[in-house]
């Protein structure tokens, strides 16, 4: 399915996106690219701040006009560039190409209305021939939700079944791609195994593509054909999901890896990455994970890294210290120990 | 739920009941003779005074005179007005209802212009917005007693388009359409007097939570659907903000209540709130006790009607008093 000379559905390039609040600036995107071809599953993993939601929601024209601004970079969706649309543009694309399903199901149903009054009004005009009530039924067969969940208020189900009716909501409009901001976050592990194969079984089906945000790697790697790892707005490394998890070439890939390994170091503490995310709010020079990196050299102080290519199958990276798909294997990423 | 309601109810009569007792006490503080406390300062025949004492047993105990007391007003005996020739009871019913006319529609009116002017002011934002805070900002600074006068100098005065004062003009039809018609001319200057104000606290209110709404995730996916701002508005914010709206109204019948003392006495409206304040001046004491006690059953009756439909509009609520008092 992923054949890199198709067209793709969605290319985000070297996005950079601020946020206007009363007293700073947050840099939320600087310089993320992505693409995803049509029926692509794509993930995207990085830490809690790292700029995820907001590439999604940028993606989807969501951010509020009002204190988001693109300051350069493009997103073509289906060949076109929406990073000027207007609210009436975006309407239009949202009602068709795109659907987005969110974190916390509950907060993002309107607790004061039915299920399938919420469900009806994602379905767009022009599938409305048929009956809406029968495409509701259809649509709730389709995530595998009771006929009697209809009538219920979002507070009456379970968080699974909430998380199925923002699906049946968002596959309302037959979209090309849906963006999953990790829907299965706020669920118990159990609920969470029935939401991601029930996404893969719909993928398949309405051979729609995907891009599901995380910050659990092996959740991504097990449901995506390629990855993305952000640090600090920026996408930092990229391929396929089985060269990443094989051959992780940037030092965070690496650290995500290990403490989603809970890999134990020979002192006997867990690896974590040291320190913190950066603050968006302020400028970076050079590299932004240099201050956590156990790899930085001089030159990450003040070139930020070029974007590399690493062996044939599409994988890349933006940093200094890796110069090929081989690169030196982990070293304990336990930076406080450092 | 309907346990929660009888647990309402039950509280309130309680209320009510402790008003009772305070009305009760009152008398008993009133300085001199109970029985003259009882009356007012207008010459009562002496025998209305004899039978007073023997209804109340006034040489009884206190707690014989508590129950005789409220035997009387089980019975709707809440006394007789000397000042105005009337059993105290017919007297502050018919003023109550004069005084309901005026406040129900203000409340309800204010309440759903209150809601469009500031759903209104989120939807245009800008301009829009800051007249609507403009217009708040107004109706809450401005005197009742004050806009009253202007009202009536622009509208009866200069123009003679609305009538100065009273309910009824002497001239105007005794029923039908026509009598109708010249109650609502004689409603529109202090409606608009009580409804400067509540709007105001509506809009306020309103703008509030319609702005906590806006920032609801749910709003982003009505958004995400491809829904018009306007339908979102209009099915998404509009019903979740009401709701803390919905909350104030109790409180806001009681206010209303209220501001008729300053609003009736302006236009000689003949409510409670114009012959609590005559009352007040001619020392009725019966009256006084009687519009006390009616005024708070009927705000406690309002503050249960108003959770009443908090419950039927937000169905969270619905489901948890369902679910704790099942
Ligand atoms: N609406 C907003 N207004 C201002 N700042 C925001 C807004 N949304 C996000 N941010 C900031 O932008 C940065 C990136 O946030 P974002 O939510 O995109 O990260 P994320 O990777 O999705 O994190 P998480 O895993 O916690 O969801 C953070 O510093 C966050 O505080
Ligand atoms: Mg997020």
């Amino acid at each position: 399915m992923t054949s890199p000379q198709a067209k793709p559905l969605v290319e985000i390039s070297d996005l950079h996106l601020s946020y206007t609040m009363q007293r700073a600036t947050i840099q939320a995107s600087r310089g993320a690219s992505l693409t995803i071809a049509p029926g692509e599953a794509v993930g995207l993993v990085g830490e809690s701040g790292s700029g995820k939601s907001t590439l999604a929601r940028a993606l989807l024209g969501l951010n509020d006009p009002k204190s988001t601004r693109i300051d350069s970079g493009s997103i073509f969706v289906d060949g076109t560039d929406v990073t000027r649309f207007g609210e009436r543009d975006w309407r239009v694309l949202r009602g068709s190409s795109l659907s987005m399903v969110f974190q916390d199901p509950l907060s993002f149903l309107n607790p004061v209305m039915r299920i399938d009054r919420q469900i009806v009004e994602a379905i767009p005009k022009s599938m409305r021939a048929e009956g809406v009530s029968e495409r509701v039924d259809d649509l709730l067969r389709l995530v595998k939700l009771p006929q009697a969940a209809r009538r219920s208020y979002p507070h009456e189900l379970s968080g699974g079944m909430r998380q199925r009716v923002l699906l049946a909501m968002a596959l309302a409009s037959k979209p090309k791609l849906l963006v999953a901001d990790e829907p299965t976050t706020a669920l118990d592990v159990t609920t969470q195994a029935e939401i991601m194969d029930l996404l893969g079984e719909l993928r398949q089906r309405l051979g729609m593509a995907m891009l599901l945000i995380s910050h659990d790697l092996g959740l991504v790697s097990k449901a995506c054909e390629r990855i993305y790892v952000m640090y600090a707005g920026r996408t930092v490394e990229w391929g396929p999901g089985s060269s990443i998890l094989k051959t992780p070439a940037h030092p965070y890939t690496k650290g995500l890896f290990d403490s989603a390994r809970a890999l134990r170091l020979p002192n006997g503490l867990f690896a974590t990455i040291g320190g913190d995310v950066p603050n968006l709010a302020h400028k970076i020079e050079g590299c932004p994970f240099r201050m956590r990196c156990p790899l930085a050299m001089p030159k990450c102080t003040t070139m930020s890294p070029a974007t590399q290519v690493l062996g044939q199958d599409g994988h890349w990276v933006r940093c200094w210290a890796a110069q090929d798909s081989g690169i030196a294997p982990a070293q304990g990423n336990d930076v406080k120990n450092a | 739920m309907w346990q929660y309601f009888l647990k309402r109810v039950f509280w309130s009569i309680v209320t009510i009941f402790v008003i009772i007792i305070v009305n009760f006490v009152l008398i008993k503080l009133v300085p001199g003779d109970p029985v003259h406390a009882m009356i007012g300062d207008f010459p009562a025949p002496q025998d209305y005074i004899d039978q007073l004492r023997r209804d109340f047993g006034l040489d009884q105990p206190l707690h014989v005179q508590l129950w005789l007391y409220l035997g009387n007003l089980a019975q709707g005996n809440f006394g007789f007005s000397f000042a105005n020739r009337q059993p105290v009871l017919d007297l502050i019913l018919g003023r109550t209802v004069n005084t309901l006319i005026l406040i129900l529609p203000a409340i309800v009116f204010s309440a759903i212009i209150g809601i469009a002017l500031s759903l209104a002011a989120a939807s245009r934002g800008g301009g829009f917005d800051i007249t609507v805070s403009a217009i708040t900002l107004f109706g809450y600074s401005i005197p009742v007693f004050w806009l009253g006068q202007v009202l009536v100098l622009i509208f009866a005065i200069v123009l003679g388009v609305l009538p100065t004062s009273g309910m009824y003009s002497l001239r105007a039809p005794q029923s039908g359409f026509g009598a109708f018609l010249d109650l609502l001319r004689h409603m529109v200057l202090p409606l608009a007097c009580i409804m400067a104000f509540k709007i105001a606290v509506f809009s306020r209110t309103a703008r509030a939570s319609i702005l906590g709404v806006l920032n609801s995730d749910f709003v982003m996916t009505a958004r995400a659907k491809g829904l018009s701002r306007g339908y979102t508005l209009w099915r998404h914010v509009l019903p979740n903000a009401v709701i803390p709206v919905i909350a104030v109204f109790g409180y806001q019948f009681g206010h209303a209540l209220t501001s008729s003392l300053l609003v009736e006495t302006v236009f000689a409206w003949p409510g409670v709130g114009q012959l609590f304040v005559t009352a007040v001046g001619q020392r009725d004491f019966p009256v006084l006790q009687g519009i006390l006690l009616l005024s708070t059953i009927l705000v406690v009756v309002a503050n249960v009607l108003a959770d009443l439909l908090y419950t039927i509009v937000d169905p969270r609520i619905r489901r948890s008093l369902g679910a704790r008092h099942a």
